[in-house]
């Protein structure tokens, strides 16, 4: 494991673990209101101070880390399994397969993504489920282009001919054998993916189409941040080096796998 | 050149063809279609206005005929009326662009020097602790959240300092000011968004400058010209940075569509009046016509971006069109 990955690891761990243990590593509930304590500034009560309803900062950032890994994770899983598939259908069969497939990834990469986002979020709800599958659906091209780039030399390749020599059928042929050899690339990208879609996720919360409050996710925190700018450092230093960090953490996790597996 | 030229144009037609088909299924397949029962509910979608969508798609005749329809429009230029106000919806698209490409044009200026310089400068002393903090500012630069980034400028520069005006293109005394008073009351109020926009591209094109500049540092006919005893400032940039260069061109070139769509986040934050905002603004307002507007004026743009930059990509370099 080189320098790069282990601290990758290190930091996607940390949050992960947080993100797991929310309830019993948040002091507080994060929804509880204290209009006593309004916009207090960190100490030892309140170790990352209050927001203006007097919830406590630090149980809602630790459960923020549930819903950006959360929506990281799942959206990039979708992204994952719709490129993976039609990549590898387009490499694998080709002709008019392919020309149809990689069309389709033309189109999709002409649209600004964050603009396509905000137009289906639009017309559906901004609800959780509707962000992960609106970030997966948007997220899939270059996963999709990569493994049929793959795939392309792959299948060519002779242990592929002895496979159909010994009768195995398409479908065998490409998950059991061109999928798992054309997978380092296409880690990469997904590890790379997860950063992209947490940041995604934030800026939809920030821009309070995301994660809806009262559930606290780092970037919805940050919009109420925004609003208190100038009283409240603290409701903008803490969710925003939260997400630089756990974005900087899977870049990193993503670098160290490619520098491993690709060089 | 003209036969590549006129390939590449044909090829933009399918594209052009998929994205006004995608918009299409977008607005009209979603559950919560414009119409819908939902809608009807929906305080910010009078009856009066869905009405209209209902007349301007002609939401009675069968789907292909709404398609058949809607694209006769849009090759006419007719996007239809915002709900908001009722203009033209590409009246009020046509006036945002020139700010938000203005904006981006800028900002991809920048990129283009400050990424290229630190990509050279990396590059020329591969391992160097100039080259490892380099890389540190790269990988934070990947990391960054526009928008906090956007927040914390705002912040200290624009409230905390009093430096830069932190919202809108134009004091409010503008029409006061001389010519020159108002390029530079535009720059003082461009400047942060302009940085902003900018700096999240900076880390992609500076590392895939140097990494560029590493490869061609290391080909053969490098060490010849430096062999044949030119200056080492001649190798580097006449020589490699030619080579390193050309790349980077189509690089910018995708890099069009984060710009724009990152431009929604940046304009909703400074207030600047682009298309970002009026996107935001309308998606708010579930203002359809708009949002299917700008969708396909997004698109389109990426689309001619990305052939200009491969066109200019061919200009260049003569390889490209045998292929």
């Amino acid at each position: 494991m080189n320098k790069m990955m282990a601290s990758g690891v290190l930091i996607v761990a940390f949050f992960a673990i947080i993100a797991v243990l929310a309830p019993f590593i948040a002091p507080y509930d994060p929804g509880q209101i204290d209009i006593g304590n309004i916009l207090t500034g960190p100490s030892k009560v309140h170790i990352l101070g209050t927001d203006s309803l007097g919830r406590d900062l630090f149980s809602r950032m630790v459960y923020g880390a549930r819903i950006s890994l959360l929506v990281g994770l799942i959206a990039v899983a979708i992204a994952g399994i719709i490129g993976i598939t039609l990549g590898s259908l387009a490499g694998y069969y080709g002709g008019w397969m392919d020309i149809v497939i990689m069309r389709f990834v033309d189109i999709m990469l002409c649209f600004p993504t964050f603009f396509l986002i905000l137009a289906v979020i639009a017309l559906l709800e901004p609800s959780i489920v509707n962000i992960m599958a609106i970030i997966g659906f948007t997220s899939w091209m270059g996963v999709a282009r990569l493994i049929r780039a793959e795939i392309l030399t792959l299948k060519e390749r002779d242990f592929i001919y002895a496979e159909r020599a010994m009768g195995a059928g398409d479908f065998r042929i490409i998950t059991r054998h061109l999928i798992p050899n054309a997978m380092a690339p296409v880690l990469v990208n997904l590890t790379l993916a997860v950063a992209a879609a947490i940041l995604i996720e934030s800026s939809l919360s920030f821009l309070g189409i995301g994660v809806q409050p009262p559930t606290p996710s780092w970037g919805n925190i940050l919009s109420e941040g925004k609003s208190v700018m100038g009283a409240a450092w603290w409701m903008m230093l803490f969710p925003g080096t939260a997400i630089f960090i756990t974005v900087l953490g899977y870049n990193l996790l993503g670098e160290g796998i490619r520098e491993k597996l690709l060089k | 050149m003209t036969r590549y030229l006129l390939r590449r144009l044909i090829g933009i037609i399918p594209l052009l063809f998929g994205i006004t088909i995608i918009t299409f299924a977008i607005i009209h397949l979603a559950p919560g279609k414009p119409t819908g029962i939902e809608a009807q509910f929906n305080p910010k979608v009078s009856l009066e206005a869905r009405e209209r969508i209902a007349h301007l798609y002609g939401l009675d005749k069968p789907l292909y005929t709404q398609y058949i329809d809607w694209v006769k429009r849009l090759l006419r230029f007719d996007f239809g009326t915002s709900f908001v106000d009722s203009r033209p919806v590409m009246e009020k698209i046509a006036e945002r662009i020139p700010i938000t490409l203005g904006i981006n044009l800028a900002s991809m200026i920048l990129i283009l020097l400050i990424g290229v310089s630190i990509g050279v400068s990396s590059a020329v002393r591969e391992g160097s602790f100039y080259d490892r903090s380099m890389t540190v500012f790269v990988f934070a630069g990947f990391a960054m959240p526009t928008f906090w980034l956007a927040l914390i400028l705002m912040d200290i520069v624009g409230v905390r300092w009093g430096i830069l005006p932190v919202s809108g293109i134009k004091s409010l005394e503008f029409a006061r000011f001389g010519f020159f008073e108002q390029v530079i009351d535009v720059a003082r109020h461009l400047a942060l968004p302009v940085f902003v926009s900018a700096f999240g591209g900076l880390a992609g094109i500076s590392r895939y400058m140097r990494s560029n500049m590493v490869h061609v540092l290391r080909q053969d006919y490098i060490r010849t010209a430096r062999a044949k005893g030119l200056k080492e400032r001649d190798v580097i940039y006449k020589h490699a940075l030619k080579n390193a260069l050309l790349p980077v061109v189509t690089i910018l070139g995708l890099s069009v569509p984060g710009l724009i769509g990152g431009s929604v986040i940046f304009e909703s934050i400074f207030s600047i009046p682009g298309m970002g905002r009026l996107f935001y603004n309308s998606v708010m307002a579930r203002d359809y016509p708009v949002i299917m507007g700008v969708l396909v004026i997004g698109a389109t743009l990426t689309l001619l971006g990305n052939l200009l930059a491969d066109i200019s990509y061919a200009a260049v370099d003569p390889r490209i069109k045998l292929e």
